[in-house]
């Protein structure tokens, strides 16, 4: 080695180092700027921490705000105007959620890859094809030139984001970003929007209307008509019907008519809106709420519970605050992150929460364009309109271009081509909405009757708002724009006619609504709004069979002196509508032999174990494992027609089907078309019992010593926002299962996302609980601080103080106060 | 106890530098240090690399007095299915390897200029 090496060998290594240190190999991020003791990843051990007391400013503040957080880090901001609160949430929150709020911001604007590089490509490229961020620039711009008040809410909880992001150090970032070597970008108003229609893309869109040629091509029309029924054949509605119970309009099912099927059944092309595995579940994501009026309550005020249930994350979806503005707001709840106010929650008049309501707010057209690679326009009654073309470019982290697409646009929404041609979408959220404003003025409202009408520009998405007031007053409506459609209903309508369009919406009083009835109590889970023997107007298909509606409406009409322990028991209750009806069947079956002795002695232990089980899932229970095992053979044996030709199930009808399909033991439903036999339900359930029971004891063995416990077999994993390992939730157990109040959906992702009780006596008390806690930072005590309380199904009592003097110092981990000024 | 003074005064310097500027700053200071006593003080690249570790393992000290230090490290120890000291281990030994790979740069290029200047 010469001299000269020797001395240059140092600065090269040196410079090598420090280049390799300051780049990313891989999907590792720079290990320099990570491992920095001060500015790194370390520095999220500091942050995870509140300071006690803290004085930050935001330039746009036109007074001091005092936040308060309690020992739950729900943050209490006390304001002297609507904005300058406004503005505070959206510092607490970014404090608490930056790198969620930007997550969710740029998942709906499809520039994930901008993140993750190529890896997002095709998740970025649906959110894209769907146009929600497009529709909600376009909405934001509409609402500036119209100067609608609500732009103001969004400006102003953006300058508060906005001030926490500038004052942030790149110690300060939270840990995703560090692992992801990416710095926060500024919040705009906009993002808020993005946000409600995210929501609606989880809420509000539907695919059953693309099913159906799928579906007729396999059973026939009639069949394919009759699996996605506009009416569920068991109904308890939301708006009381007045017959006291269920009622079961239990006709005989259209047969299959497998010899019509002509037509190759083929998969979706890859070019979709909203891709994804078909649903197992028929309705992965339910809520519950309900609300008795004084006269069922032990305290003589009204109550309301509510537990929305969805896909769970760490963080959460929800964030817990209280804005108070003397005279004016002072209201307490959960919201969402990046809105400007609470969505589920109460104030000192009115408390108030939502079901998703399954309204058809999603139509396909089939369109007959001039040029079939790339259309320039549609056929609509006989002339030729426009279709507008949009470039969409798709960039890496280092900025540069991966992926152009073109996206076409026709008068009616979104265009996307599959193996017939090309299709237009045309949905709710993809037009202008009220919802932003609404929400701001639910939390105004000083009454029922004021929240009602400020929910009348609730368009999307559909929802089922349950209020009640101190004055004992209950309500229910369905929120959200319906649109009038052709009487005709078509599942894949005609584009080349103007008279397949909606022909406006439903008035506000058309939709369904109950203020005050006569049973005194209102409950709503997913179920179909309106009996239709009562009014047959069309709100949509497929409803949810409601059996968790029957199990608390069940409750609620045994109970005619509720009380709070009552209602936040209820809403972890481990009974169950569903298995009442199925478990009779099953047992009744199991006495059918069909002549294999061995298969029979597994069918009878079988039903002997369904037989000594209290239908109840509680933790601790070792028969729902196999009751479930038994259920989902019947269901795969039962639903082989609407298979594929490569086997796979391209639909799983609604349980009030299978319900349906129950009363009718010889339907040729019931046939397994692998055998020359002509098997009837009981075979089917025989079958299934032998089978259930094998593949539970090839599972987990046999039950003694808790190796079938329910919450040993059943388990929520929360994931984290990215999935990554370690800052999730494993394991973690619930007291429910399919079909009860607290229901664990898609392997245990999806869930009660927030659960809320409130006695609107005097004074007014709350009890909540969320799974995860405040904190986005996962070396905060504060990030899954409420796992435990949510999984044993408790609720915490809430503080609503008035003034900043109210919260007892015991109960303060830390004040944080806000002043007007530059923040640098 | 020359060579105790010394670390503890460059292991400052490394920590405030840190602090101030960042990771980098580390190599910085240690090419400062390798020209200015590369060839005076002996060891002078170990005792820059020695200095520069005791430095960030003292950030970490100080901030794990007041920070949730502990849940980090259990966090991160999840995240990349590592023994959570590992951590601190990779943390200081970077700080190390910095300082050391400065101040051996730092030596090598005053050497170089003296030759040059001859």
């Amino acid at each position: 080695m010469t001299t000269a090496f020797r001395r240059i060998l140092p600065a090269g290594l040196l410079a090598g180092s420090l280049f390799t240190l300051n780049h990313s190999w891989g999907p590792l991020p720079p290990l320099g700027p990570l491992l920095d003791p001060h500015h790194g990843l370390w520095g999220v051990a500091h942050s995870a921490r509140l300071p006690e007391s803290e004085t930050a400013t935001i330039a746009a503040l036109t007074d001091s705000v005092v936040v308060v957080y309690d020992n739950r880090a729900v943050p209490h901001i006390f304001a002297t105007t609507v904005a300058d609160a406004q503005r505070a949430l959206g510092y607490v929150i970014a404090r608490d959620r930056l790198f969620q709020l930007e997550l969710q911001a740029r998942a709906t604007a499809g520039r994930l890859t901008e993140w993750a590089g190529p890896a997002a490509l095709e998740l970025d490229r649906s959110s894209r094809r769907l146009a929600l961020a497009a529709t909600a620039e376009e909405e934001y711009r509409t609402m500036v030139a119209e100067k609608a008040p609500s732009v103001q809410a969004l400006e102003a909880f953006a300058e508060g984001v906005n001030a926490w992001i500038e004052h942030l150090s790149p110690r300060d970032y939270p840990i995703e970003y560090h692992l992801l070597n990416a710095r926060p970008e500024r919040w705009r108003p906009v993002q808020s929007l993005y946000l409600l229609k995210r929501m609606s893309l989880t809420l509000s869109f539907s695919r059953h209307d693309r099913q159906y040629p799928k579906l007729a091509a396999l059973v026939g029309e009639e069949a394919a008509w009759a699996l996605i029924a506009r009416n569920n054949p068991i109904q308890e509605p939301i708006i009381p019907n007045g017959t006291g119970e269920p009622r079961y309009d239990f006709d005989r099912l259209p047969p299959p008519r497998i010899e019509q099927t002509t037509a190759t059944v083929r998969s979706l092309p890859d070019q979709s809106w909203n891709p994804g595995a078909i649903d197992k579940a028929e309705y992965p994501i339910g809520s519950n709420n309900w609300a008795v009026a004084p006269g069922r309550s032990a305290n003589g005020s009204a109550l309301l519970a509510g537990d929305p249930h969805l896909g769970l994350t760490l963080p959460s979806i929800w964030y817990e605050a209280h804005q108070v503005v003397a005279d004016t707001i002072d209201s307490y709840g959960a919201t969402l992150i990046g809105t400007p106010a609470i969505i589920i929650g109460f104030n000192r008049h009115v408390a108030w929460t939502f079901t998703n309501n399954s309204a058809d707010v999603v139509d396909y057209y089939r369109e007959t364009v001039d040029s079939m690679p790339k259309p320039g326009g549609t056929l609509l009654d006989g002339e030729w309109q426009p279709v507008h073309r949009r470039i969409e470019e798709y960039r890496d982290k280092r900025k540069h271009v991966i992926r152009r697409d073109t996206l076409f646009r026709s008068h009616r929404g979104p265009m996307i081509r599959d193996e017939e041609g090309w299709l237009s979408l045309r949905w709710t959220a993809l037009e202008p909405s009220g919802t932003n404003q609404a929400i701001i003025d639910m939390n105004l409202a000083r009454d029922v009757y004021q929240w009602l009408q400020a929910t009348e520009g609730f368009d999307v998405p559909s929802q089922n708002g349950l209020v009640a007031d101190r004055d004992g007053n209950i309500a229910i409506r369905s929120l959200g724009r319906v649109p009038v459609r052709p009487p005709e209903y078509q599942f894949i309508w005609d584009g080349r006619t103007s008279s397949s369009d909606w022909r406006g919406d439903y008035p506000a009083e058309r939709l369904p609504s109950v203020v005050n009835p006569a049973q005194s109590f209102l409950a709503s889970a997913n179920q179909q709004p309106v009996d239709p023997r009562v009014d047959s107007t069309y709100w949509g298909r497929r409803w949810p069979t409601p059996w968790r509606a029957m199990r608390i409406i069940a409750q609620l009409r045994r109970d005619s002196a509720v009380t709070v322990d009552a209602m936040s028991r209820w809403q972890t209750d481990p009974g169950s509508a569903r298995v009442e009806h199925f478990l009779p069947y099953l047992l009744s079956a199991a006495s059918h032999t069909i002549g294999d002795q061995t298969a029979d002695s597994l069918a009878v232990r079988a039903a002997a174990a369904l037989e000594a089980w209290d239908s109840r899932y509680t933790m601790n229970n070792e028969h729902a494992v196999l009751f479930e095992a038994v259920l989902a053979e019947v269901v795969e044996r039962l639903w082989d027609e609407l298979r594929d030709e490569r086997g796979s199930p391209v639909f799983y009808p609604a349980e009030a089907t299978l319900a349906q399909l129950m009363s009718d033991a010889s339907s040729p439903w019931w046939d397994d078309r692998s055998t020359p036999r002509k098997e009837e339900r009981d075979d089917i359930i025989h079958a299934s019992l032998v089978s259930g029971l094998g593949n539970t004891l090839q599972r987990y063995g046999e039950s003694p010593d808790g190796r079938w416990r329910w919450d040993r077999v059943r388990r929520f994993t929360i994931p984290h926002l990215l999935g990554l390992p370690g800052l999730e939730a494993v394991g973690v157990a619930n007291r429910g299962g399919p079909g009860t109040l607290s229901p664990m959906a898609m392997r245990g992702t999806h869930g009660a996302s927030w659960r809320m009780v409130v006695d609107m006596g005097s004074p007014m008390r709350a009890w909540t609980t969320y799974p995860g806690g405040q904190s986005g930072n996962p070396a905060s005590r504060y990030y899954r601080d409420r796992l435990t309380e949510w999984s044993a199904g408790s609720l915490r009592p809430v503080i609503i103080p008035r003034t900043p003097g109210d919260i007892h110092a015991d109960s303060t981990i830390a004040r944080l106060l806000l002043i007007p000024g530059s923040s640098n | 106890m020359a060579t105790a003074i010394r670390v503890v005064g460059l292991a400052g310097a490394f920590a405030l530098i840190t602090i101030a500027v960042g990771w980098w700053a580390v190599a910085a200071v240690g090419v400062l240090w390798g020209m200015v006593a590369g060839s005076a003080v002996r060891r002078a690249n170990l005792l820059s690399g020695l200095a520069a570790g005791v430095g960030w393992f003292t950030l970490l000290a100080v901030g794990a007095t007041r920070d949730e230090t502990g849940a980090l490290m259990a966090t991160v120890s999840r995240l990349f299915s590592l023994p959570a000291p590992l951590l601190v281990a990779a943390t200081v030994g970077l700080g190390l390897f910095l300082g050391f790979l400065g101040s051996w740069s730092g030596s090598a290029l005053r050497s170089s200029r003296r030759t040059l200047s001859r």
